[in-house]
């Protein structure tokens, strides 16, 4: 995958730096800002699991991230 | 008109309302404990108190919270937690220095609200580890509050603290917001945090004020403008006050991340419930109870009160001799008319009897009051023995289990891990807890589904809890059975179990409307449990349910006693016989463990041990014991838990799925 290349968060792979390019626009949004991730924040793709759970980091904090939201969440790669 | 009430409380009291808020897991408890003397729990895991906790501190009445990312209605324990903090009169709220960012959305909305605040730097001992450094006296200037460094584990900076709750003030409220707030305050008549409330959508606060202004409310929503300049704020401030050395590792980090690797995920839950199998499930369940349930409870506690009413009242005893592997090889009866006092040479011959022999006394009264209070159910000998010598020990095990888990902060990636299995029967991960503690004590497990987020994951989590998940009391009587059973007999009564517990959750995940709530939690770090920690929670718990279950077991037991002297248990046995007979094909006498099986899950499976059934009669009835209601405790804590019509809906329903399956298993098999 190339850089700049926007995706959605649960297609993106373990270990891969990226950038919140989107978040979805409902309650979901709200706890993701009060949680310290809004648009234009520098995450990475911890870890993925099997079922399509996501757990995100970001500085000292890791952030799970269910399936069905994480379809909903547009990242680009950095 | 309701700030004004309340200020009157205050007034007439002399308290004032000090109220402790911050992120899951920062630590806050410890400052409750401290400044309150009164004990409550610490723990890893996003929100375990939900209780309120109250003490006092001086002239404050202090409130602890549930941990909240900030003040709105998304759960429940943001709602009660926002509820408490519209009385605080100061605002104590703790801020983990390791996750500065993440806390000052929290401590920036309470500002906003224009409530005093102080702010407890906590943890500033693992944020010097990680090589975090904050300019703390920069910190406050930008808040406008007193900020305090703490490590509360060590109790370092408490003393500030505690002189800082009197000097709490007023913040740099976000001015334009401030303004907007006043004037809405104003405009209403609405205290300025409600304002505040409003301007950020919060549903709750709208529609509690709805009815007075129609509609007019929703014009001030401006909840996600407001919370991206917030955002932006504390990032701001973050980044004048913070400095990292980046070169600093995350050991830690290792086995966090090991436990929800695909493949090592699965070795570390195999490793966590094989040890939970070793302490609880061997060491507990099976030699310490038999000790503590045979030994003291049977032989010692409930010989020594039988014995002492047996001394003055009509009773007849039955020595069974037993030998070495446990049968019963010789029994002979003794009938004292007039107690065992007045009878002296044939309590001479029942010794004479019993002497070098291993024997089992078994107490029959005459008086009906007696059988109910000491008789076989008796409220004061086979209840207390139970709660006591059965019950307490495997509870304690098992909260001490949980203890570790939450403390270790293993539970939030177990739930992570699960987080899409649970999904197919309408649960996120979360609900991978109540599940797990469900096998040891159901009543517990019902109690702990107050952890999911809505009311729907609380309904399906109870139903499956309720009907398909069998308590470690009954579980080890189960296993007996099986192992008597066979093999294949195992394995069918697994397979059916495994089906019902996902056909009841898919089920119901079909027909209750919405879905599962998709996970979305905060990791904290892993951490080495503290030993102090873990009695005193343990300790708390343990006593909260000996509280809330053990009447129950009392209540039931009474009324069992009563069923038995009034010859109603006999009749209902006979009711129930031709569905025992005709339909699962068991053993007429096998009716009695149903009814059993409603005071205590594991009667009922006991039941089955004294009829000679083949394997696959054992299988269609413990398929049918275990699908069959929960104990009367258990039952009475979920219609507290899920109120009068539901909960009795689930227990209806757990009647006729036991029965059903039951039949269709014993149709098929034999």
């Amino acid at each position: 995958m190339k850089k700049d290349e926007v995706m959605k968060l649960s297609d993106a792979k373990p270990g891969m730096e990226l950038e919140v390019y989107k978040l979805p626009d409902d309650s979901v949004k709200a706890h993701f800002v009060r949680l310290g991730v809004t648009e234009g924040v520098k995450i990475k793709c911890a870890y993925k699991l099997p079922g399509g759970t996501v757990v995100i980091s970001k500085q000292h904090q890791e952030i799970a991230v269910g399936s069905e939201i994480a379809k909903k969440i547009i990242v680009k790669k950095i | 008109m309701h700030v004004h009430k309340s200020t009157e409380i205050k007034i007439e009291k002399g308290f004032k309302k000090l109220v402790l808020v911050g992120n899951p897991n920062v630590g806050k408890s410890i400052f409750f404990n401290y400044l309150t003397g009164l004990y409550v729990e610490v723990s890893n895991y996003p929100g375990t108190t939900v209780e309120i906790l109250k003490g006092r501190y001086k002239n404050f009445i202090v409130y602890d919270t549930p941990g909240i990312y900030g003040l709105s209605s998304f759960n429940d324990e943001e709602r009660i937690a926002k509820n408490i903090i519209m009385d605080a009169d100061v605002i104590l709220n703790v801020v983990d220095a390791v996750n500065l960012e993440r806390d000052l959305f929290l401590t920036l909305q309470l500002i906003d609200s224009g409530k005093p605040v102080v702010v407890a730097l906590n943890m500033m001992d693992e944020a010097e580890q990680k090589k975090i450094r904050i300019n703390v006296e920069r910190l406050s200037k930008l808040l406008g509050v007193p900020v305090i460094p703490t490590i509360a584990v060590k109790q370092v900076g408490f003393d500030e603290v505690v002189n800082a709750i009197e000097k709490a003030c007023q913040g740099n409220r976000d001015k334009k917001l401030a303004d907007k707030i006043l004037d809405i305050s104003r405009k209403l008549n609405i205290s300025e945090i409600e304002a505040l409330l409003i301007v950020e959508g919060d549903t709750e606060t709208i529609a509690k004020f709805g009815s007075r202004f129609d509609g007019e409310l929703c014009k001030y929503d401006e909840r996600e403008k407001v919370y991206i300049e917030r955002r932006n704020r504390a990032n701001q401030i973050v980044a004048e006050v913070v400095s990292v050395d980046t070169t600093a590792g995350r050991i830690s980090g290792l086995i966090g991340r090991l436990a929800m690797h695909p493949v090592f995920g699965l070795v570390f839950i195999a490793f966590v419930l094989y040890l939970a199998y070793l302490i609880i499930g061997k060491l507990i369940a099976q030699d310490l109870v038999d000790f503590t349930e045979n030994k003291i409870g049977v032989q010692i506690y409930e010989y020594n009160v039988k014995k002492l009413i047996a001394n003055y009242f009509p009773v007849e005893i039955s020595v069974n001799v037993i030998n070495e592997s446990d049968e019963v090889v010789d029994s002979k009866s003794f009938t004292f008319e007039h107690g065992l006092k007045n009878s002296p040479e044939l309590l001479n011959e029942m010794q004479n009897f019993v002497r070098g022999k291993n024997v089992e006394y078994e107490f029959n009264f005459k008086n009906p009051a007696l059988v109910i209070f000491f008789g076989e159910f008796g409220v004061l000998t086979m209840t207390v023995r139970y709660l006591l010598f059965l019950l307490l020990p495997l509870v304690v095990g098992f909260y001490l289990m949980l203890a570790v888990l939450e403390d270790s902060g293993y539970l939030p990636r177990l739930a992570t891990f699960v987080d899409k299995l649970m999904n197919y029967i309408g649960l996120n991960g979360k609900a991978i807890i109540p599940t797990i503690l469900g096998f040891g004590c159901v009543t517990m497990a019902t109690i702990t589904t107050r952890l999911l987020p809505t009311t729907r994951d609380k309904r399906i989590m109870t139903a499956i809890l309720q009907i398909t998940i069998p308590c470690s009391a009954q579980l080890a009587v189960i296993t007996t059975l099986l192992m008597r059973a066979g093999f294949q007999a195992t394995l069918i009564y697994i397979f059916v179990m495994f089906s019902v517990f996902v056909f009841v959750g898919v089920v119901l995940n079909k027909i209750l409307p919405g879905g599962a709530t998709p996970l979305l939690i905060d990791l904290p770090p892993m951490r080495i449990p503290r030993i102090n920690n873990l009695i005193r929670k343990t300790q708390m718990r343990t006593l909260f349910f000996i509280k809330e279950a053990g009447m129950w077991f009392f209540i039931g037991a009474f009324a069992i006693g009563i069923m038995q002297v009034t010859g109603l248990l006999d009749k209902w046995i006979q009711l129930l016989s031709p569905l025992t007979v005709n339909w699962l094909q068991l053993p007429a006498e096998a009716s009695r463990a149903f009814i059993m099986g409603i005071v205590r899950r594991d009667f009922g499976a006991a039941g089955f041990y004294a009829l000679d059934l083949t394997p696959m009669q054992t299988v269609a009835g413990l398929v049918t014991i275990t699908l069959f209601v929960p104990c009367i405790a258990s039952l009475t804590v979920m219609l507290k838990e899920r109120g009068l019509v539901e909960g009795l809906i689930i227990w209806g329903s757990s009647w006729v799925i036991a029965f059903t399956v039951g039949g269709i298993v014993s149709q098929i098999l034999i």
